[in-house]
């Protein structure tokens, strides 16, 4: 048989396209995984309805009949499929090796290599066994205004602006969207497709992996040829970094890209324009004639999908973080509570702990002498108990029923730029006003710190700079002012105000950037406020996640760009 | 010995061989042991604490009393569980019991709201002689019973006007307008309950300027609201729209499940497995509900596209070769909205 013709193409890798087993990076996919998920891997594989798409080297005689093919080998190869897949049952019983069970794979029944989509198929197996292994930058999709007429596009006019008044979630169709992001794939790069649905999350997950070839066939995806520099780009091809996942949350106008986390230098590079790549991508993909979108990143990057379906994602959570999440509470014991037809009155937090004091004193009747003792003995454990509660009763009004250790929903990492001016007190701010001038020729504004900007401060920077000219509170302060007649002072108290934006402009603002580390740090904090480290009530709203970021910039104590933050 | 103690109970409960132990929140710590393993014998196996003994009593009782006069019993030595009695008590009388604590709350609380109620607290004369203690008792009831009428009003309004307001205090310390925010409540009816409320909350950024809302807690997309700057707000206007998308929504939801359940697809899963009908799948499509995706039996796959309001724009049906037209002229009948197509279903 000839082997099949090999041209550049622009097409899309197919599913079936086998990889040689003796290739590295296949080796390192499988050896990752652990027995229990290769095994039920396996059985997937050699379930009928993927028969097409992954099948095993069976022998093509019956058993009766004389062969020598196979003899000498280890792993020879099985008659039907039903004896194969009895053959794995059997090894989920037994205890045994990973090593023996990715042998079997890879120089038995699958000897003449793995297809794509066998490859994607244990990536996504250890993906879901861990987790936490991708980082999930999200994005959200913005519709683009219609060009009213073509003169305007023409004259650049309202072209790429974002319609804000409308609120359309683009639909998403799996087979169209892959079809026009292949349009957008440049042809020297070759890319295989693949989605699933994870059990238990509400989105859809699409692995993207390229490989660097003009061509769809063997000839991508073949290491065995002949010069070594091509061995040698091939398995740098198949390296994880080349591997992009993409979810799209159910009903949702955002979706998460995720982020690889292998190091080196000339891989990273690589990574990041091919993400660039798939982000450009994604929005023209979504897009039809007169419906056009973009992405716009938000500043929410997490290794916990949990957490960012449940900020992101549909439903009710997705704009009521930290305390307002009392208000979204979508069970069914909160539709009966908060039904109008309740009559009884709400409970206020933690009135469980009211009656509990009851209970104690009832219970305590008996030994009465013993309590009372106690307390009068430790007046300051009484008081440390209040103020324990008090405490406790804060962190509740400030996270709600958000926030706790245990919910599966932490973010691992916060990055805050605080960019309020330093706070100076009251007695000194007269003296500053006089010496303004001087003060403000030896301070000019420190917006650009010198040294190395880290990425999220370089852009955080970029966005603050842009608006720092038009500031809409600003505008409106003195639109206020100047709109103000019956003020008697008018020019004095203008002039302060004058003064005092002057002095907001000009005042020092030191480069302070806030990383909070940790496995849910939300919920540290809050433990903090329990705990009494920190004050509940004078806290700022963004160390309650509140905003649904990661990264901020903190202006007049709110991240900026919030809803309704007025920045 | 039996075995129902609350948890604040230690070691002298440990001595009269105690193997379970009742939580406050009226669930039970089997400390790891089976329902069986429950209870300890006693010498004399005559069980004096009969389920039909002391139910009238826990109605009144709470569970500590209940608890309490468990033990009390069980100190002196009467009290006495043959291991399925346990059971049983455990079944007849703590299961239910949290149930019957709410309806003893449901009862004062219907109590308090009654007119006469009122008279008897605000009437100085009757009581005021009789116990001179009860003055203080009186104010608190009379505090109480002002909270609860206002929670009535409220709930009325609620029930009756569908939006309505009510002002809440960002405990953030650098919000928005000192923490200021109009919250919006919208009670929706689906399947003749009402859901969570929705709500929409307000705050100021701009002063004389505009609302915006930091909170937007409703699944589909809301209205057109008026949230250019350059438009007027109107902030009546905004509530009105939204409160009519959501019902809107929740409208053509309902109209999906009534059309599935016409077409014989009932939730239940038993009578998935063993229904005929031609039709095997109908869901909502997209997160708007307004698009209704329908799967046959014969691998036909269809898609009936609505408006805001229900009314039948456009369908497709997908067969083997191509678009089969003559399946929608069936199933739509000459049908203009949604629910005809459902009673079509029905009547056949």
């Amino acid at each position: 048989m000839a082997p099949p013709l090999s041209l550049p193409t622009t097409a899309r890798l197919p599913s079936s396209l086998r990889v040689n087993p003796s290739n590295n990076s296949i080796i390192k996919i499988l050896t990752r995984l652990s027995r229990p998920s290769l095994l039920s891997l396996v059985l997937d594989w050699l379930d009928a309805s993927n028969q097409s798409l992954c099948p095993p080297l069976l022998r093509e005689n019956s058993p009766h009949e004389e062969e020598d093919e196979f003899e000498s080998d280890i792993y020879p190869p099985a008659y039907s499929l039903s004896e194969l897949r009895e053959l794995y049952t059997d090894m989920q019983t037994r205890k045994g090796s990973r090593r023996e069970v990715v042998d079997r794979i890879l120089e038995g029944d699958w000897r003449h290599g793995l297809s794509l989509y066998q490859l994607a198929m244990a990536d996504l197996q250890y993906l879901y066994d861990h987790p936490g292994t991708l980082k999930w930058a999200c994005y959200k999709i913005q519709r683009l205004q219609t060009p009213e007429h073509e003169d305007d596009v023409d004259a650049d006019r309202s072209y790429d602006k974002i319609d804000k008044t409308t609120m359309h979630v683009p639909r998403f169709h799996p087979s169209t969207f892959l079809q026009n992001l292949q349009a957008e794939v440049l042809p020297d790069v070759k890319a295989h497709y693949n989605f699933d649905r994870p059990k238990g999350l509400p989105l859809l997950l699409l692995r993207i992996f390229v490989i660097d070839s003009p061509y769809n066939t063997d000839l991508a995806v073949s290491a065995a040829s002949g010069s070594a520099s091509l061995t040698a780009r091939t398995v740098t091809s198949f390296d994880t970094s080349r591997t992009i996942y993409v979810a799209f949350p159910d009903a949702s106008p955002h979706i998460f890209v995720s982020k690889s986390q292998s190091a080196g230098s000339t891989t990273y590079a690589e990574t990041r324009s091919l993400r660039a790549l798939v982000v450009e991508g994604i929005p023209k993909a979504l897009s039809r004639p007169r419906e056009r979108y973009t992405l716009k990143t938000v500043n929410l990057l997490t290794k916990n999908l949990d957490a960012m379906l449940s900020l992101r994602g549909s439903g009710r959570s997705n704009a009521a973080a930290g305390g307002w999440s009392v208000y979204a509470g979508d069970k069914a014991v909160d539709a009966r509570t908060h039904s109008p037809l309740n009559p009884l009155l709400p409970t206020p937090p933690l009135s469980d702990d009211a009656v509990e004091e009851d209970d104690e004193r009832v219970t305590d009747l008996g030994n009465r002498e013993t309590a009372t003792h106690k307390r009068a003995m430790d007046p300051e454990i009484a008081e440390e108990e209040k103020q324990r509660k008090r405490a406790r009763l804060v962190a509740q009004a400030r996270f709600g029923d958000n926030a706790k250790i245990d919910d599966g929903k932490g973010v691992e990492r916060v990055d805050v730029l605080i960019e309020d001016a330093f706070s100076v007190p009251a007695a000194d701010i007269e003296d500053e006003i006089d010496d303004q001038d001087a003060e403000e020729a030896r301070q000019p504004r420190p917006r650009k710190p010198k040294g190395r900007r880290s990425g999220v401060d370089a852009s955080l920077l970029q966005e603050a700079e842009k608006d720092d000219a038009d500031d809409p509170e600003q505008q409106s302060r003195d639109q206020n002012q100047e709109a103000d007649p019956s003020d008697e002072n008018l020019p004095q108290r203008q002039a302060r105000g004058e003064d005092g934006r002057d002095r907001e402009k000009w005042a020092w603002r030191p480069n302070v950037r806030l990383s909070l580390h940790g496995p849910h740090v939300f919920a540290g904090i809050r433990q903090l406020i329990e705990a009494g480290f920190i004050d509940g009530e004078r806290m700022p709203g963004w160390m309650t996640g509140e905003d649904g970021v990661t990264m901020g910039a903190v202006r007049n104590g709110r991240i900026r760009g919030f809803r309704g933050s007025g920045l | 010995m039996a075995a129902i103690f609350p948890d604040r109970e230690t070691a002298s409960d440990i001595v009269y061989g105690i193997d379970a132990i009742v939580k406050r929140d009226g669930t039970i710590d089997l400390r790891q042991r089976s329902l069986d393993a429950v209870v300890g014998h006693n010498d004399e196996h005559k069980p004096i604490y009969r389920p039909s003994y002391d139910l009238s009593s826990i109605a009144v009782y709470d569970n500590l009393n209940f608890i309490n006069r468990v033990r009390e019993l069980a100190c002196s030595n009467r009290l006495n569980l043959e291991q399925k009695f346990a059971k049983d008590m455990i079944l007849t009388y703590l299961v239910p019991l949290e149930s019957l604590k709410n309806d003893v709350k449901l009862q004062a609380t219907t109590l308090m709201t009654a007119d006469s109620t009122r008279q008897i607290l605000q009437s100085k004369t009757t009581g005021h002689q009789r116990s001179g203690t009860s003055e203080a008792v009186k104010q608190r009831l009379l505090a109480q019973f002002q909270e609860q009428s206002a929670h009535k009003q409220q709930c009325l309004y609620r029930a009756c006007a569908t939006i309505t307001t009510f002002k809440v205090n960002d405990p953030d310390p650098n919000a928005v307008d000192g923490g200021n925010v109009l919250g919006l409540r919208f009670e929706i009816m689906s399947k003749a309950k009402f859901v969570r409320p929705y709500y929409v909350m307000l705050n100021r950024p701009y002063a004389n300027r505009r609302y915006a809302w930091p909170l937007n807690t409703c699944l589909p997309p809301p209205a057109k609201g008026d949230e250019d700057p350059p438009k007027k707000q109107d902030l009546s206007r905004f509530a009105r729209t939204l409160r009519r998308e959501l019902v809107r929504y929740h409208n053509r939801a309902a109209l999906i499940g009534d059309m599935k359940k016409a077409a014989g697809l009932g939730s239940k899963k038993a009578l998935g497995q063993e229904l005929d009908t031609a039709i095997v799948d109908i869901s909502a499509a997209d997160a708007e509900a307004k698009q209704i995706s329908m799967q046959w039996r014969d691998g036909r796959s269809g898609r009936l596209i609505m408006n805001d309001d229900g009314d039948i724009v456009k369908m497709v049906v997908q067969g083997d070769n191509g678009r089969d037209r003559e399946t929608v002229r069936q199933f739509l009948g000459g049908a203009v909205r949604v629910e005809d197509v459902t009673k079509r279903l029905d009547s056949h």
